[in-house]
């Protein structure tokens, strides 16, 4: 696990169940130089937000194995943890803003790489204004 | 005296009897002169003449002189009683002429008898038509000598009227017999007659359809009927003969001309006087086109009816109301209704739900304008099975071309639907695929770069491990992308690393991965012959490679075992080769894998759970 180097040391947690895409996602979020916890369903997501309170940004995929996909695992956390911004991504669902908690950020597998990374630095920089 | 004096003598009203006025007659001015001067044949048959009942009249001498009893009072009418004693001459003036003769020879001793002469007689107060026979005969004295005509007459009116009447009667059956004859030689109808048991036929009138017989046969029934036909006409007769019934039957028989027609025949029994059936009369008429027309009629029902019923489309005929009317065999299968009688008469859009409810009353509302409609919808069947219908809706067109009635046809299209539902979902889950397989390459591709010192190297390793992912791909094809067996998959993997038949081997049992599973051993396979061609038991002549798999207990173990190569030292740096097969792939396997750089030989093993349900794709399983 890489070091946080931004300000306000967010850090990000990434919620895939596909090891392979979930190791892509832990890299690119570390090479933008967040720090990065990832989890393969909803409750291994949860037990991390509930030890790591640096976690501001939740970055899932929607369909995972378990009780709970993505996007209830979004409003979940938007309930318990109000401040975390929320990234949700998808292959399967098109996802419009009445589905996401508000300010819910969606991107369409296969995503740019570009496009997650600007999110994030958004993100980063609001938390730190 | 006169007359009148003489019958106030009598007394009463009562009508003078002739005895009396030949008593009080003055016969003395009259030329026969007085009674008791008469010769005894004139007294003597005087006395016969009034003591008969019979009407007489006698006719004396030269003079005619006309004498009559009580009976022929009546005859006389009005001309009695002044007639007594007259010449004939003047009582019978009108008739003198024709009778004179006839007298004349009486008189020279001949008789005459004349029947059946008609008189118009008042004698019951009105005028009636009488009839009397007249006899004339002479009369002698003692010497021969014919003296006098008598005539002994008698009233005929009651035979001549009973003759009239039966010549009355005799003339209307004669006229009512031809009329009859007329009629049924105008009919075109064949006539027969059969012995009362019917066992010969006794004669018939074929009436061109049908053969003549002129004479009497009892092969009537071989002449006009048909072997197999036989039997029941014969029954039919029985059965009449038994009753003593009219026979009635339509039937086939043999026509004229050797074919086969039909006929409606009908028979009655004709008795005698004594009641007993001495013959049985019949007709015959030819039914055979209308037969054939009703035949015709049939057959194209039944032509119809068949092509209803072996049509699986639920062909049905609502009235204007939309209710029910007909309902064809093929359709009551397919709806799975036991009887029609339950849904005859039903409002036909109430079998619809939901959009289904309201495009059928639409459909039927455009038929009643004339316009067809079609619509499709799911339709509970009667037995209550849930079907996705196809419906043409059409007016049936009266003869004055409104609509009169409304076709309905409803084709089971649930299988299809239920298809292009299939499809529909197919092709999202391929799309989904697809984006899950872009994504997996562009992690490939991203890590790969990520760690690699060169373009070129990067570029040589992209390419095979999406090589490698294209092969595994491959297998999952054949099985909708769900599964494969690892032999396959091993197999497909190893393919290109083969460098000496004998130098890799692989063994296990049969088993089924999952599509995630089969494309991660997949690339474990790749990464691990990769690297044995580069620094291991591959990259020398005479190092060997074994693979091996086991389940037991449902847990699953694959090893990779390489021998006979280069000593083994382990890298300096771990890559995203080690980060695949040690992390990535057995998460797939919901297990762990371990690399071994044992200096023997490289040694990797996987362990997990087995079976295609572990690891299961993510996409189907949502």
């Amino acid at each position: 696990m890489g070091q946080s180097v931004h300000p306000g040391s967010v850090a990000v947690l990434v919620v895939e169940d596909d090891a392979l895409l979930r190791a892509e996602a832990v890299d690119l979020c570390i090479e933008a130089g967040f720090q990065t916890y990832e989890a393969r369903d909803a409750d291994q997501a949860i037990r991390l937000l509930e030890r790591h309170s640096e976690i501001r940004v939740l970055f899932t995929d929607i369909e995972m194995r378990g009780q709970m996909d993505g996007l209830k695992l979004a409003h979940a956390v938007r309930e318990r943890w109000p401040p975390v911004s929320i990234m949700v991504t998808s292959g399967r669902r098109k996802v419009t803003k009445k589905d996401l908690p508000e300010n819910g950020l969606f991107f369409a597998k296969p995503y740019p790489p570009d496009d997650i990374v600007n999110a994030l630095n958004g993100i980063a920089a609001q938390i730190a204004s | 005296m006169t007359l009148h004096a003489e019958l106030g003598d009598v007394g009463g009203t009562a009508p003078l009897r002739m005895a009396d006025l030949f008593r009080l007659r003055d016969w003395g001015t009259t030329p026969l002169g007085k009674r008791d001067t008469w010769p005894a044949v004139l007294r003597t048959t005087i006395d016969l003449m009034l003591a008969s009942l019979h009407p007489m009249c006698l006719l004396w001498g030269p003079g005619r002189i006309f004498l009559y009893n009580d009976g022929y009072a009546e005859i006389l009418g009005a001309r009695h009683p002044s007639a007594l004693g007259l010449p004939t001459e003047d009582v019978w003036p009108e008739l003198w002429d024709d009778l004179a003769p006839l007298i004349g020879r009486t008189f020279g001793g001949e008789s005459f008898a004349f029947r059946d002469q008609p008189l118009t007689m008042t004698r019951n107060g009105f005028a009636e038509q009488v009839w009397y026979d007249f006899a004339y005969s002479p009369v002698r004295d003692e010497n021969g000598t014919v003296v006098a005509l008598l005539n002994v007459t008698s009233e005929s009116t009651a035979r001549v009227t009973a003759q009239r009447e039966r010549d009355r009667a005799t003339g209307w059956l004669r006229s009512s017999e031809g009329r009859l004859a007329a009629l049924v030689e105008a009919s075109s109808d064949s006539l027969y007659s059969m012995s009362p048991d019917w066992q010969e036929m006794r004669s018939l009138q074929g009436r061109g359809f049908i053969a003549n017989a002129d004479a009497p046969t009892e092969r009537w029934m071989d002449v006009y009927l048909f072997p197999e036909d036989q039997d029941e006409v014969r029954g039919k007769i029985e059965t009449a003969i038994a009753r003593t019934e009219p026979f009635e039957m339509e039937h086939r028989v043999r026509l004229a001309d050797g074919t086969a027609g039909w006929i409606f025949s009908r028979a009655v029994p004709v008795r005698n006087e004594t009641g007993q059936v001495t013959e049985w009369f019949g007709m015959a008429a030819d039914v055979t086109t209308r037969y054939r027309a009703v035949e015709q009629l049939r057959e194209s029902e039944a032509f119809m009816r068949g092509v209803l019923a072996a049509s699986n489309d639920c062909i049905k005929v609502l009235d204007l109301d939309a209710k029910l009317t007909f309902m064809s065999e093929g359709g009551r299968r397919v709806m799975e209704v036991s009887d029609f009688n339950a849904v005859a008469g039903c409002p036909w859009p109430e079998f619809w739900e939901g959009v289904g409810h309201v495009a059928a009353k639409e459909a039927v509302a455009s038929a009643r304008a004339g316009v067809a409609a079609a619509f499709q919808g799911y339709a509970d069947t009667m037995k209550g099975n849930r079907r996705y219908w196809d419906v043409q809706v059409s007016p049936i067109l009266g003869a004055d071309g409104k609509p009169e009635r409304i076709l309905s046809i409803s084709r089971d299209i649930t299988a299809l639907k239920a298809a292009e539902e299939a499809r529909a979902v197919l092709a999202q889950e391929l799309a989904h695929r697809m984006k899950n397989s872009l994504a997996m390459v562009q992690a490939i591709v991203t890590q790969t770069l990520r760690q690699s010192k060169s373009m070129e190297e990067g570029r040589t390793a992209v390419s095979q491990r999406l090589s490698a992912l294209g092969r595994a791909q491959d297998i999952l094809t054949r099985s909708d992308f769900t599964e494969a067996d690892i032999h396959e998959v091993v197999a497909a993997a190893i393919e290109p690393h083969r460098i000496a038949e004998d130098r890799i081997s692989w063994s296990g049992p049969p088993l089924t991965l999952s599509s995630q599973q089969a494309l991660g051993l997949s690339l474990a396979i790749h990464e691990l012959a990769t690297n044995a061609a580069k620094y291991g038991a591959l990259s020398n002549e005479t190092g060997r490679v074994a693979m091996s798999w086991h389940v037991v207990d449902g847990g699953f173990r694959f090893d990779w075992i390489e021998s006979g190569g280069p000593p083994v030292a382990p890298p300096g740096a771990r890559g995203f080769g080690s980060k695949l097969i040690e992390r990535i792939v057995a998460s797939y396997f919901e297990g762990e894998g371990i690399l071994d750089f044992d200096a023997a030989g490289v040694r990797f093993r996987l362990t997990g759970a087995a079976g295609a349900a572990v690891g299961d794709d993510k996409g189907l399983s949502h």
